[in-house]
């Protein structure tokens, strides 16, 4: 099963090309928040991206384009770039399986503060409670680009986009459809900024996965949406192949609702799983796209998982998170990390974490903090959640 | 999809815990009394059905992962537990591998409104305690943790038709030999605002809340049993496929019946949120229970208890297959049938 | 004297309400352990609240989680460290 076309956006840009240049130098989109009050809190940056108005191409009506909220627009305009990319006809019969954690969150937290000002007030609210649900969003997708078909929204919090792209492989492989598009997508919004704050779980200084003196994680906002579809398919329409998906897992860690098991047991589970389903072994994985969130529980329980994964292979593993460079993007993160590894095995490169600066003792494999060239042919992308959401993705280069 | 069978069910509803109240309310066609809810800035207080108090309290509510969490939570575990019965034991010890599938529409709404609410306050003190229960996957997780099981575990959000695509995916799992067993939940938690939401699109449907849940197993044995003879493709509302449209195919498709078919319809008794699925069944003639009439409007949870009524159905020799046909409110037409094999 | 204990009282109540728990505030011994092996049982989760409890009602800062572990160890520790911040103005 193959990727024929692939849309990113993230706070390095907008389009596949200026992100994978982007991650390929390691640059960094965190920047002060613009979109809400952040005077109260601890922290002032995230890495939000610049929100495009229009998307070409879109089969949505001028008005309900501009009534679509940031979220919306951040999925469409990847949604449009795998669909141009991927030279697939519009059909009906088109499964769409989306994962995001806050949908239109922006819209709910407008609807609530109008109700306290004034509560029975008509004008916008009930456009507000339709687009603020994920399959809205999803709908908005599929009639942007003239389809129809399915609309399947995972949320398992930050592996809600990993999850979203293995159900999809699993959808093909099993038959149950030939062609499927799948992603992620967040957008930033107060309610979930102010949530990680209250946890103290954002970086005061800066995000630095790996670190030995990491103190958190950033946010992020984006969307990433690829088109899966059997071999035969891609062959049969002569289509640009992007990579291929060899290797699925999903497991739960039950240790706590927002803290990892500090063995990464379940972190271990998902990657053996991944690994046996891809027939491969750890030692030819050449790169790895951590969950890494640079929290010192998460790359804590990562690496011991990491470790424990690669056994004697271990030192030759070359290691990165690239939250670094584009923050957490939650529901998306999976999504634009799968993409990440796609670029790095199409361009044969490693992405660094440019922040990491000491490496954490506890990780026996390699940081990469500095670019780097490297013959890449087979990656893998870790992510874990809150509720204990673990699961890894395995991509093999396209030659 | 045949091969797949239901084998537990349980229930938390505005009629008490368990199924056998929510089996009651059906057979005698009573629907359960409203309470007001008062909402802020709200005229009038909104009827709404809630979920009565368990008495005695269930000793699974003293579970650590569960102290800090919304009703939702309380709802998924106790109709999850109701259904799993004696398998408990097997999942827990870890001999047999579940896979989870939570859905929902309006999640962990009630800490998330008041964790914004905190927020908009002061963002400096808005409870550390309440974010973590926001997240939309927190229910399956206390649930997990509280069965021990690391198996595959998915929360899927949509309207009410996202639970026969949660069971269409648990069923898939299953097929594939990733789980021992599925366990398909639907859940949802009242607040007021999703009361005086609902209120912007009908003033006659009656919102409530509660929790509905399947298990299900590949089907070894060839002995009596209740089966998933099969789940629709859900029909999409979109630009081109009106609510109406897509509900007939769904009706079309469903086929014409025998006399021992019950349908487990998804009517509210508010006329024009019902009329695309009252006129599209308007000619089944054969028995049929519309829950929601009876319970009220809990979405997620709604479909789930549709599958239970139809299951109990089955089980109790009233009738030899059951349809259970979703009309969701804002995304997809879909409609399963068991049988009683 | 009976201020103190007043103040343990509410800090026991307040412990109930705001970490939700499922014992009555009188079931919080004045100097039992908080955190840690055979003690109430509370997370990192619980400490964050508390901490924003203590800010919320009595105006303590507990800045670090260094502070936080002397000062959350137990009802004992809470009310002193409230009664220092009430007596040092």
């Amino acid at each position: 099963m193959v990727v024929t076309g692939g849309g990113v956006i993230t706070a390095l840009g907008q389009g596949w090309a200026p992100n994978a240049a982007g991650f390929r130098a390691g640059h960094c989109g965190i920047r002060p928040v613009s979109l809400f009050d952040v005077s109260g809190q601890r922290v002032k940056v995230a890495a939000e991206a610049v929100v495009p108005e229009t998307i070409p191409g879109s089969r949505l009506s001028p008005k309900r384009l501009s009534r679509s909220d940031r979220a919306t627009r951040l999925l469409l305009t990847a949604g449009h770039e795998a669909w141009t990319q991927s030279g697939w006809e519009t059909t009906d019969r088109l499964p769409l399986i989306l994962a995001t954690t806050s949908g239109g969150m922006p819209l709910g937290e407008a609807y609530y503060r109008d109700t306290l000002t004034h509560p029975t007030h008509r004008r916008q609210q009930p456009t507000r409670i339709l687009s603020y649900q994920a399959q809205r969003q999803g709908i908005d997708l599929l009639d942007s680009l003239g389809c129809s078909g399915s609309v399947s929204i995972i949320a398992n919090a930050c592996a809600s986009g990993s999850n979203a792209i293995g159900h999809a492989w699993e959808t093909v492989r099993s038959g149950q459809a030939d062609r499927v598009l799948a992603g992620g997508y967040d957008g930033l919004c107060h309610l979930v900024f102010a949530g990680f704050d209250s946890l103290q779980a954002l970086s005061p200084t800066q995000c630095r996965p790996f670190d030995a003196a990491r103190d958190g994680l950033a946010l992020g906002e984006g969307a990433a949406v690829l088109a899966l579809e059997t071999l035969e398919s891609a062959r049969h329409r002569s289509a640009d192949i992007l990579g291929e998906i060899i290797g699925y897992g999903a497991s739960t860690d039950t240790h706590h609702l927002t803290q990892p098991h500090p063995e990464g047991a379940a972190a271990l589970a998902s990657m053996h799983q991944a690994t046996q389903v891809a027939g491969i072994h750890p030692s030819e994985v050449h790169y790895i796209n951590a969950h890494g969130t640079g929290t010192v529980l998460n790359d804590a329980a990562e690496a011991a998982a990491l470790n424990a994964w690669a056994g004697e292979a271990v030192s030759h593993l070359h290691v990165s998170s690239t939250k670094a460079s584009v923050g957490h993007l939650l529901g998306a993160a999976g999504a634009v990390e799968a993409a990440v590894c796609l670029m790095a095995l199409d361009g044969q490169w490693l992405p660094p974490s440019l922040s990491t600066v000491t490496v954490d003792p506890a990780c026996r494999f390699q940081v990469i903090t500095q670019p780097a060239q490297a013959s890449l042919n087979i990656a893998l992308s870790n992510s874990f959640g809150f509720g204990g959401a673990n699961a890894t993705l395995i991509f093999r280069r396209w030659t | 999809m045949s091969g797949i069978r239901v084998t537990g069910w349980g229930a938390v509803s505005p009629a008490g815990w368990g199924v056998l109240p929510l089996i009651e309310v059906c057979t005698n066609a009573q629907p359960c009394e409203t309470a007001p809810l008062t909402c802020p800035g709200w005229p009038k207080p909104i009827p709404v059905r809630r979920v009565p108090p368990p008495t005695p309290r269930p000793t699974f509510l003293a579970h650590p992962r569960l102290r800090r969490s919304s009703s939702i939570s309380l709802h998924t575990a106790a109709a999850a537990l109701e259904a799993l019965g004696p398998r408990l034991e097997a999942i827990q010890s870890g001999q047999r591998r579940l896979g989870i599938v939570f859905t929902s529409l309006t999640g962990c709404v009630s800490y998330s409104r008041r964790f914004y609410d905190e927020v908009l306050k002061d963002p400096a003190t808005a409870s550390p305690i309440l974010f973590p229960e926001t997240v939309f996957n927190a229910p399956s997780s206390h649930l997990a943790a509280y069965l021990n099981t690391q198996a595959i575990n998915y929360t899927m959000i949509g309207d009410p038709g996202t639970f026969l695509q949660g069971l269409a995916v648990a069923a898939g799992w299953l097929l594939d030999g990733r789980v021992d067993l599925g366990l398909v939940i639907g859940a949802e938690e009242l607040d007021w605002l999703v009361a005086t939401a609902q209120r912007r699109f009908s003033s006659d449907v009656v919102i409530s809340e509660g929790a509905g849940a399947l298990v299900i197993e590949r089907a070894e044995a060839s002995g009596p049993g209740i089966e998933i003879d099969r789940i629709s493709e859900p029909v999409l509302y979109t630009a081109a496929t009106s609510q109406a449209a897509a509900v007939r195919r769904v009706r079309n498709e469903a086929g014409v019946d025998n006399a021992d078919t019950v349908l487990v319809d998804s009517l509210t008794g508010a006329p024009h949120v019902d009329r695309a699925e009252a006129n599209a069944w308007s000619d089944w003639t054969g028995p049929r229970i519309s829950v929601k009439k009876l319970l009220g409007e809990p979405f997620a949870a709604g479909s789930a208890w549709q599958c239970v009524v139809a299951a109990e159905h089955l089980s109790r020799g009233r009738h030899s297959s059951a349809i259970v046909n979703v009309v969701g409110c804002n995304q997809q037409a879909i409609a399963a049938r068991l049988v009683a094999r | 004297m009976d201020d103190i204990a007043a103040l343990k009282t509410r800090i026991k109540e307040l412990m109930v309400e705001n970490l939700m728990l499922q014992i009555p505030a009188a079931g919080i011994a004045d100097d039992q352990a908080l955190f840690g092996p055979d003690s109430l049982g509370l997370d990192s989760v619980d400490a964050l609240q508390l901490v924003v409890a203590l800010d919320k009602n009595f105006g303590l800062k507990v800045p670090n989680p260094e502070a936080a572990r002397l000062v959350l160890a137990s009802v004992n520790a809470m009310a002193e460290a409230v009664r220092q911040k009430q007596a040092g103005g």
